[in-house]
Formats: structure tokens, C-alpha cells, sequence
């Protein structure tokens, strides 16, 4: 069995969810507009993953084979809401910013993967740790996309200007076409790191 | 057969606890959201209209069944009409944008705020900023404005300044036809 | 509610509104079951027979049950179980009247319920405020742009296999730059209508 340490691991880095699973597409492309919309979308995406983990894994015994799938999504649902109802009572900012992609977290891949490959499968301790893990690595895949789309696409970083005053930014990287693009780079740049080391 | 209604029944009971619950959240959040919305349009109505010292509901039925108005407020200073605030929406970029516009009294435009939108970060999302919503301030009510001629469009971003534009032309129309 | 408002609702959802390539839905089956036109095009068939039925009927239980008992925040639960009853409805509908396209499409079938382009469909049609007619129309709009998108990218995924790609790039980032030229060229669509 594998260790806490390990499962940690494998959801920041080895597993990671958006780079090496390529999971979790929707939100990845359509949030990331901006660095702080970003990390924003990853962490109330780790609220629910740990939740949902934590109830599916405490549940797991109780659930019968055959409806599992509708179970886990109704708890899934359930605890989107709830945090979608927190955001728009205490952070109504970031509430309108993600707007449509707040609920569409209950169709996050990551989420049902996650609760269908290990949560129903191993203990609750675990699958904290694994809920936690995947979804930091989800959180930094998404604030690295958006401060990457909003360097290039608005000259700034979390809403402070850094590039030169004449810099001139790329508009596109913050529309539809930038996130294909923004994305694709950094896969590129990711596999060709982890085949490095492979192949070392 | 009665595998099945097992099955159901736990699928059931799940989703009533779901339900359940997500009530209590319901009714727990309620209250704050409601007042935050309160809270955030007081404070840009204020900052339009100083002199005012209460707002008040307008509940004229006419007022909300104008297109693209959801709300109207008057503003009184001294239990004296000194200028309307009325929230509006139109479709831009991102969605909907929620505007705020005060008109003063004497058929000016008091200015128009940016009360929440989906418009792309460093684009359509300036028209928030003072640079492009100062453009609407004095002008008058007597026709309804157009982009580009009336008001400088925001380069790159003409539906997020087309959806502003809209908005304040929405208040307009609900200040000429009944508020007046 | 005239023709000509309709007429603006099939296109915007297809071309202007494209929901791949402008609203950034649907990704995963995009990237997933573009390999081959064929399979391309049958999950885009079953994904608008889904889409269409879904958006209509989450749209007639908000309106007869959700909204009329106050029970709006059951909203997200509700229509991801209606979806996924859907799907489960298409599966068996598609097993026995096509076995060789359900044996093509394999697990993406199922995977059509966490198709995020589905209840976006479903949560936009009641943002808008459409009525019976309107979500019709634009679920059916929004299927057919997303047929659209899959079966073009598949279509040129097919040709690149065939090309020369260097190393970092085989798979998914070239696919990634693809898919962002064909979003550019779709942004060509915006004030059409």
C-alpha cells in the first residue's frame, strides 16, 4: 500500500492531473483567463475533491456496486453547490469570475476519476491525502496557466502590471485561442522534461 | 424486482440527505448574499450621487418591465428627489454585465458603474475602470447614446463597450418614459 | 419570439458561440474522440440526441418543479442526474439498435454524463432566460457546433498522424495547436449575427 507521502506525490507531480493525466480540460482552458481566477478555480476544485473523497471513502462500504456511479455524483453535486453558495456569500468576486464553471466543477473529470479509482477503494485517511494531493496539483496547473496567459495576454501577474511600458500584449492569450495555445505549450514543455529524465 | 426498489431506495435516501442539507447551507447563505448585493450597489450609488442621503425602492411595476432594467432607486436628499440609480443588464463578451446608472434629477447623467461581469481580464473587463465609465458622466438623457459617436469604444473590446453602452441607454429609457 | 430571433439563436450557438472553440466546453471528448472522423462523427450524433433531449427536459423540471417549490439550489444535483439517466437511456438504446458504434465509441459512450458541454448547455439555456422553443433550438445549436468542431478536428488530427512531429510535441500539444488555430478562425465569426 502506498504511503501518505507518496500518494501526495503522485497527485502534485507524477499523476499530476492536468499535465500528465490531461484531465479536468473545461475549467483548464475556460478559467484560467487570469492568474487569481486560476488559482481560485483549483482551490474551491480541492475543497470539493476533499469533501467528496472523504464522504464517498467513509461511505464506501455502504454503497452497492451497481448505483455507485449516480451515488458519487449526487454527493459530488451536492458539495458543489455548497461551496458554490460559500463563494457567492464571502467571495462574490470570485464567485461572477468563474461564473458557469463554478457549477460545471460537478462534471470535472478529476472529481468521479478520482472517487471511482480510489476513494471507494481505500481507506478515508487515504483518500484525504489523495483528494488534497490531486487537487493541489490541479491548483498548480491551473495558477501556472493563468499567470502564463495573463503575463502574455495582459502584462501582468495576479493584477500587478510587471512587463515594460511598452510591452505590447498578446490579446489573444487571454481569449479562447490562448488557452488552446497557453496549454499546449506547457504540455510540451512538461513531457519534454519527464522524457529527459526517463531517458537520463 | 426488489433488487431494484433496494437500489432506488438508497439512492434516495442519498439524495434527500443531499437535499437536506444543501437546505441548511441554503437558508445559512441566504441572508449574506442578499446583502452583499445591497451592500456592494449602495456603495457605487453613493459615490454617484453625494448629495443624497436615502434610497429608496421605486415600486413601479413599469419600471422593471422595461427591457434590460431589473431595478430602479430613488435617490432623496431631505425627503427631495435628487437623482435615480437604476440597474440594468446586457449581454457582453463573457455574459451578462450588471451596470449601475444615477441620473440626476435634471436629466444628466450622474455616471455609470460596472456591478458584475465575465468580460476577458485586461480587455472587455475595462470598461469597469474610470478611464471609460467617466465618458458617460454629464451627458444628457435626452437621446439614447451611441458607440463611437457619443462615446469612445475601448480598443479591442467593442462588444464589452456595446453591452455598456446598451446598459446606460436602458436607463435612459427608464428615466425618459417613467421615472421622469 | 420571431423566426429571425430563432434563426440568431441556431447560429450564434454553432458558429459565433461555438461551444469548443469559443465557450471552451466539451474539451475532454474534443481531445479524446478526435482520432478518426468516423468515430468522430458518431459521438457527435449521440452527443446531440443527449444534448437536445437533456436541454429540454432540465429545462421543463426547473420550470414545473424547481422554481415552483423554491428548491432552486437543487438545481446542479437535478440535472446531473437527469443527464446521467439520459446517458445511461442512450447506451442501451444505441446497444441494441448499433452494435458496431457502440463498440466504437467504448467507454466515451458513459462519458458523454461528465461531458461538460451537456449541463452547460442545460445551466446556459436557463441563465438566458430562454423558453421551450429557444432551449430547443440552442441545445440542438449547441450539438451541432460541437459535431462541428469534433468532426473538423478529427479530420485534420487524421492528416497529422501522418506528418513528420517533432518529439516534445506528438499528441496532445500539437493537438492543443490545432485546436487553437481553429478557435482563431472561428473568432472570424463573432458579429455575424
Amino acid at each position: 500500500m502506498m504511503s501518505k507521502k507518496r500518494i501526495l506525490t503522485d497527485g502534485l507531480i507524477f499523476n499530476n492531473p492536468i499535465f500528465v493525466q490531461v484531465l479536468g480540460m473545461c475549467p483548464t482552458l475556460a478559467v484560467t483567463t487570469s492568474a487569481i481566477n486560476g488559482l481560485g478555480m483549483g482551490l474551491a476544485t480541492t475543497a470539493v475533491l476533499f469533501a467528496s473523497n472523504t464522504v464517498i471513502s467513509l461511505l464506501r462500504k455502504l454503497i452497492p456496486s451497481q448505483i455507485r456511479i449516480p451515488a458519487f455524483i449526487v454527493v459530488i453535486a451536492t458539495f458543489v453547490t455548497m461551496v458554490e453558495m460559500a463563494l457567492q456569500a464571502y467571495v462574490p468576486s470570485l464567485y461572477s469570475a468563474l461564473g458557469l464553471f463554478l457549477p460545471l466543477i460537478v462534471v470535472n473529470c478529476v472529481i468521479l476519476g478520482r472517487a471511482e479509482s480510489f476513494a471507494s477503494k481505500n481507506t478515508v485517511g487515504n483518500s484525504i491525502v489523495d483528494g488534497i494531493g490531486m487537487g493541489l496539483g490541479f491548483t498548480i496547473g491551473l495558477t501556472i496557466l493563468g499567470m502564463v496567459r495573463e503575463l502574455l495576454g495582459a502584462g501582468s501577474i495576479f493584477g500587478t502590471q510587471v512587463m515594460w511600458a511598452s510591452f505590447e500584449p498578446f490579446g489573444i492569450m487571454t481569449q479562447a485561442p490562448g488557452a488552446f495555445l497557453g496549454l499546449g505549450i506547457l504540455l510540451a514543455i512538461f513531457g519534454s522534461i519527464t522524457s529527459k529524465k526517463h531517458n537520463a | 424486482m426488489k433488487q431494484v426498489i433496494r437500489l432506488g431506495a438508497i439512492l434516495f435516501l442519498i439524495t434527500a440527505v443531499s437535499a437536506g442539507s444543501l437546505s441548511l447551507v441554503n437558508d445559512a447563505t441566504k441572508g449574506v448574499i442578499q446583502e452583499n448585493a445591497m451592500k456592494a450597489n449602495l456603495a457605487y450609488m453613493e459615490d454617484m450621487l453625494p448629495d443624497a442621503d436615502e434610497f429608496t425602492v421605486v415600486e413601479d411595476p413599469a419600471v422593471t418591465e422595461i427591457e434590460s432594467v431589473v431595478e430602479a432607486y430613488e435617490a432623496l436628499q431631505g425627503g427631495n428627489t435628487v437623482g435615480y440609480a437604476v440597474k440594468t443588464t446586457a449581454s457582453g463578451y463573457g455574459g451578462d454585465i450588471e451596470f449601475i446608472v444615477a441620473i440626476n434629477v435634471d436629466g444628466t447623467l450622474a455616471g455609470m458603474r460596472v456591478a458584475s461581469h465575465a468580460e476577458t481580464p485586461g480587455l472587455g473587463a475595462r470598461i469597469a475602470e474610470a478611464d471609460f465609465n467617466s465618458q458617460f458622466e454629464g451627458k444628457s438623457t435626452g437621446s439614447e447614446l451611441q458607440l463611437n459617436t457619443d462615446v469612445d469604444a475601448i480598443a479591442g473590446a467593442t462588444i464589452s463597450s456595446e453591452a455598456a453602452t446598451n446598459g446606460v441607454n436602458a436607463a435612459i429609457r427608464a428615466f425618459e418614459d417613467v421615472l421622469k | 419570439m420571431s423566426i429571425e430571433s430563432l434563426f440568431v439563436i441556431l447560429v450564434s450557438s454553432i458558429l459565433v458561440n461555438n461551444y469548443v472553440l469559443s465557450k471552451n466546453l466539451g474539451i475532454c471528448p474534443f481531445l479524446g474522440v478526435s482520432k478518426q472522423v468516423e468515430t468522430a462523427f458518431g459521438m457527435g450524433m449521440a452527443v446531440t440526441f443527449v444534448m437536445t433531449l437533456a436541454g429540454t427536459t432540465t429545462y421543463l423540471i426547473q420550470e414545473f418543479i424547481l422554481n415552483n417549490l423554491g428548491l432552486g439550489y437543487m438545481q446542479t444535483v437535478t440535472f446531473i442526474l437527469v443527464i446521467a439517466a439520459l446517458v445511461q437511456l442512450v447506451e442501451m438504446v444505441i446497444q441494441k439498435s448499433s452494435p458496431t458504434l457502440y463498440q466504437s465509441l467504448g467507454v466515451y459512450l458513459p462519458l458523454i454524463t461528465t461531458n461538460c458541454a451537456v449541463l452547460g448547455v442545460a445551466l446556459l439555456n436557463i441563465q438566458e432566460g430562454y423558453n421551450l422553443i429557444e432551449t430547443i433550438i440552442n441545445s440542438a445549436g449547441a450539438a451541432i457546433g460541437f459535431s462541428l468542431a469534433i468532426v473538423l478536428f478529427a479530420g485534420i488530427r487524421e492528416r497529422l498522424e501522418l506528418s513528420d512531429i517533432p518529439e516534445a510535441f506528438k499528441g496532445f500539444p500539437i493537438a492543443l495547436f490545432t485546436a487553437s488555430l481553429m478557435s482563431m478562425a472561428f473568432m472570424g465569426f463573432v458579429g455575424l449575427v
